[in-house]
């Protein structure tokens, strides 16, 4: 166990920007660089920051454009910190912001970016699968590989496809009123049914979208956060890593413990971030869970003990992570119904939420979970909370 | 014969190369192979870079017995796999030193509404070409005789 708690709220998101929101490929031919530059400059109007005083760079999943790319592209007199976590996909996201957090709480750098770009070109689709059809069957596209861990939940704990659909259900309620979101259309369980499968049990709409877009988050000290544009959100706590023989995870590892397989490997994280925040499943008021298929919010519930293992699937039945229910999950509509971009708008809609300027304000949010993609190695969470 | 080496990447993972040949060759002689730690027997698959219970990195392909449960499964929905309807499946075999041992194959022979999570299998081998053959599964009825499929 590890002692924690040293960067409890001594780092702080002070600003957040983003580009338009594209479907699958929409900007092959803009280019990686100019969504990310974009989002950086966006993100620092907001910070009310120059982009030349951004003087570290932290970023996840081999995003293509690299910290030496932007110190140059904004003319940044000093580059002081850099950092790439390993994983692919939107796991490594919480790690991304562990590392902007120490590098500011330590003094190695003022103000970190936090970078994501995504242009799925044909060639590079997360979703996988793609050009041709194999022969041979084997692990094909992750929503074969996360279909396992749902048919396991589902045989060990009863879980049914009726709590999937309410995780999908409840992302395009709460999307209907973002503007921003992509897929805004209210759908029901009949909806859903009749969705296509793509991988028995999981169908289309237990899929998250696939789209294009750039990303930014500036992190600087919770000292420095007090002279800004915007009233900061402080990170109450940051955790990453993976359970015991973890490896690749669900994409293709499949020998981790019984327990960690039917689950989106994310207990040993939350016990982390919860000792490291001071804090406990009951003090969180919002939870932003990364939603590439809906089977993952029910486990990432569990895994971060808002319900006991196996009964993510009656908590979702429940109403509970409605907007007026107990734990309103995902008020920007996620990955499912806003738009795919690794995470980083999950912790947008976090910081949104303790501003109080989200669509789907939740009345009295303090305290916001950020919980990143269920993944290979590592996957990661954040504890965001409220400045007084 | 001339391996086809193009042909042979088609295979399911862990895919041919120096490194998986003698999964696939002893699969040809009809032998389910695991790697197996030089120094302490434990099973280690997947193959990591090293023993995860003792740290040896020799290991040896050693046979087991070819008998598992299905640990999980999904079915190849969409797109539609070309000849007819598949499912992928993670088995668990017995015989094995250390924590279990999961594979990834698919079960042959059998219904949609059939297949479930703990049901009992054993091994079988498709015949891929002269020399090399896919361990595949089919659920465990000692006794009987399966007229082997042979992929075209």
């Amino acid at each position: 166990m590890t002692e924690g708690g040293w960067l409890r709220e001594r780092a702080a998101i002070v600003g957040f920007g983003h580009t338009a929101y594209g479907r699958r490929g929409e900007f092959i031919g803009r280019g990686h660089r100019s969504l990310v530059v974009e989002a950086v400059k966006n993100a620092c109007e907001d910070a009310g920051i120059s982009p030349r005083e951004i003087d570290g760079y932290a970023s996840y999943s081999d995003d293509p454009t690299g910290a030496g790319e932007l110190a140059c592209a904004f003319g940044a007199p000093h580059l002081r910190f850099t950092a790439m976590g390993w994983g692919g996909g939107g796991g490594a996201m919480g790690g991304a912001f562990m590392y902007a957090a120490m590098a500011v709480a330590t003094g190695q750098a003022n103000f970190v970016a936090v970078t994501r770009g995504i242009i799925q070109a044909p060639e590079s689709r997360f979703g996988g699968g793609g050009k041709a059809v194999p022969k041979f069957p084997g692990l094909q596209t992750p929503g074969q590989c996360f279909s396992l861990a749902a048919r396991r939940h589902m045989h060990i704990y009863g879980t049914k496809v009726e709590h999937f659909a309410e995780v999908a259900i409840n992302a395009r309620r709460n999307a209907a009123n973002n503007p921003e979101a992509r897929f805004r259309e209210p759908i029901t369980f009949e909806d859903y049914q009749a969705s296509r499968m793509i991988c028995d049990p999981l169908r289309l709409l237990d899929h998250c979208m696939e789209s294009d877009g750039g990303a930014c988050v500036i992190v600087t000290s919770a000292e420095r956060a007090k002279d800004l544009r915007q009233k900061a959100v402080l990170i109450a706590g940051a955790a990453m890593g993976a359970p015991r023989r973890y490896g690749h995870g669900l994409i293709d590892g499949n020998n981790m413990s019984a327990e960690d397989f039917a689950s989106a490997g994310q207990r040993s994280i939350a016990e982390d971030l919860y000792r490291n925040a001071g804090m406990g499943p009951n003090d969180v008021d919002v939870a932003m869970i990364y939603d590439h298929f809906t089977p993952m919010v029910i486990m990432g519930l569990e895994d971060f003990q808002f319900a006991p293992k196996g009964e993510g699937g009656p908590f979702v039945a429940s109403g509970a992570i409605r907007r007026e229910g107990k734990l309103p999950v995902n008020t920007h509509g996620g990955n499912l119904a806003e738009v795919y971009l690794h995470g980083m708008t999950h912790v947008f809609e976090g910081v949104r939420q303790l501003r109080g300027t989200s669509v789907n304000q939740i009345p009295g949010a303090e305290v916001v979970l950020v919980v990143a993609g269920a993944s290979p190695t590592p996957s990661g969470a954040l504890l965001l909370r409220k400045t007084s | 014969m001339t391996v086809d080496i193009e042909r042979r990447n088609m295979l399911p993972s862990p895919g041919w190369s120096e490194h998986t040949k003698p999964y696939w060759l002893a699969a040809g002689r009809g032998e389910l192979v695991i790697p197996r730690c030089d120094g302490c027997g434990t099973h280690r698959w997947p193959l990591d870079a090293a023993c995860y219970a003792c740290h040896a990195t020799e290991f040896s392909w050693s046979q087991v017995p070819g008998t598992g449960r299905v640990f999980t499964f999904t079915w190849v929905d969409f797109p539609p796999p070309p000849d007819g309807e598949r499912n992928i499946t993670v088995v668990e075999l017995d015989g094995t030193q250390g924590e279990p041992v999961r594979v990834l194959s698919w079960v042959v022979g059998i219904q949609r509404e059939s297949l479930a999570c703990d049901q009992p299998v054993e091994i079988v081998f498709l015949t891929f070409d002269d020399e090399v053959s896919i361990p595949v599964w089919r659920p465990r009825r000692s006794g009987l005789k399966l007229q082997m499929p042979t992929l075209g």
